[in-house]
């Protein structure tokens, strides 16, 4: 509608956005639609007020600065996050090994692997009835790698690994998410 | 209409700030300093992050004050925004106003906030009284609206949808353009003249039905 057309560049008229025969054409338009004219002077008067308003700013209760100081110098400091990962990075890491070592034993006893239980335990009291120390090490580190190798054999082990990663992401977002705030910009971008 | 103006003559900008000087203009040296306190706090100078706390805390809480229209609450997203922008500091880029930025974290926020308040636009009558008044700084010339004027505008304001509103209050507190007003909701400069236009037309309906009108010029 004309109308619909002519009242849209009221607001513009109003913010200085017309061109010179723009305005001369409205003008023109007002003088002969009453409509329009009272749809003019209803956003006129609304105009005017809040142009009053406006110049005035609303400021915040004095201190604000250091309002805003304290809730940045707040929670949960980098160290205290990296702590908590390993610290979730460690407990789960010690649960799968757990039921990677337990699991591995049961491998091993159904498939005569290398590593016997057996010979776990005989490993074991050697190692403790030794008085040689450097050979009390070497044998504790041969024990760890044989282990180590039947534990990585393990499916459930890698499964386990991936899992406690990616628990540790989460624990990590989580925390930043309530935290909302960083040390330091840029930290915790994971 | 009482107070009308003749139709030929519609207030410019530029007379109305000579008519109520209540906000000082930024100069470029001021902008400068403001881009280089980013710059720093984007490498982790915190206190130079405050120096944009001091600077902007004012503009951020008027932008919150009277979008969420309750003090505390603005209080609350004033700070909100800052600790935002702190963390988002990695994102700035230096080539646009910090002032357009920040105010663009508080209008987003702001708006997500009303919208979760799922605030319904509301006829006059149904307007709840007004909550909590901030400091409006007396000035020593004579201020420009009375208290219960202040408070007809933010009864008008509450008629608005936040996105109307937002943009509402860009153009009349902060004089911006609509290119910045639509950089700083992310829109587009069409959208802006159309939000502009729909909000005069309910700001005018909603006055005309409560009998507001603006004070006799002087």
């Amino acid at each position: 509608m004309t109308e619909d057309r002519f009242t849209e560049k009221i607001s513009l008229w109003l913010d200085d956005q017309l061109e010179a025969r723009e305005v001369v054409e409205l003008k023109q338009h007002l003088a002969e639609c009453a409509t329009c004219r009272q749809t003019y002077e209803g956003m006129q008067q609304v105009d005017r007020l809040f142009r009053l308003a406006g110049a005035t700013l609303a400021a915040p209760a004095p201190g604000f600065t250091r309002r805003v100081e304290a809730r940045l110098a707040q929670p949960l400091q980098l160290w205290q996050l990296g702590l908590a990962a390993v610290a979730l990075l460690l407990g789960s890491l010690f649960f799968i090994g757990a039921v990677a070592f337990f699991g591995g034993l049961t491998l091993v006893n159904l498939s005569n692997s290398l590593l016997d239980t057996g010979l776990l335990f005989q490993g074991l009291v050697t190692v403790i009835d030794s008085a040689d120390t450097a050979r009390y090490l070497w044998s504790m580190g041969a024990l760890f790698l044989r282990t180590s190798f039947v534990t990585i054999q393990q499916p459930v082990f890698w499964l386990g690994l991936g899992l406690a990663i990616i628990l540790t992401w989460l624990w990590l977002r989580v925390m930043q998410l309530l935290s909302q705030r960083a040390t330091a910009p840029a930290d915790l971008m994971l | 209409m009482q107070n009308a103006i003749p139709f030929g003559q519609p207030l410019s900008m530029t007379s109305v700030a000579t008519e109520a000087k209540l906000k000082p203009q930024v100069s470029p040296e001021k902008q400068t300093q403001e881009r280089d306190w980013a710059l720093a706090a984007q490498k982790g100078d915190r206190a130079a992050f405050m120096h944009l706390v001091d600077a902007f805390q004012r503009p951020v809480y008027n932008l919150c004050y009277r979008m969420l229209g309750d003090a505390p609450e603005a209080e609350d997203a004033a700070q909100e925004t800052f600790l935002r922008a702190y963390t988002k500091l990695d994102t700035y880029n230096p080539t646009r106003k910090f002032s357009s930025w920040i105010l663009s974290i508080a209008s987003h926020y702001c708006i997500d906030r009303l919208r979760q308040r799922r605030h319904q636009t509301v006829s006059w009558d149904e307007l709840p009284p007004w909550r909590g008044v901030p400091a409006l700084e007396p000035q020593p010339e004579e201020a420009a609206l009375t208290r219960e004027a202040h408070h007809a505008v933010h009864a008008l304001l509450d008629t608005l949808p936040p996105d109307y509103r937002a943009a509402t209050i860009l153009r009349y507190w902060y004089e911006l353009s609509y290119d910045e007003i639509a950089e700083t909701l992310e829109t587009t400069v069409s959208a802006i003249k159309s939000r502009l236009f729909r909000a005069r037309q309910m700001l005018a309906e909603a006055a005309q039905q409560a009998d507001v009108h603006p004070p006799a010029s002087r």
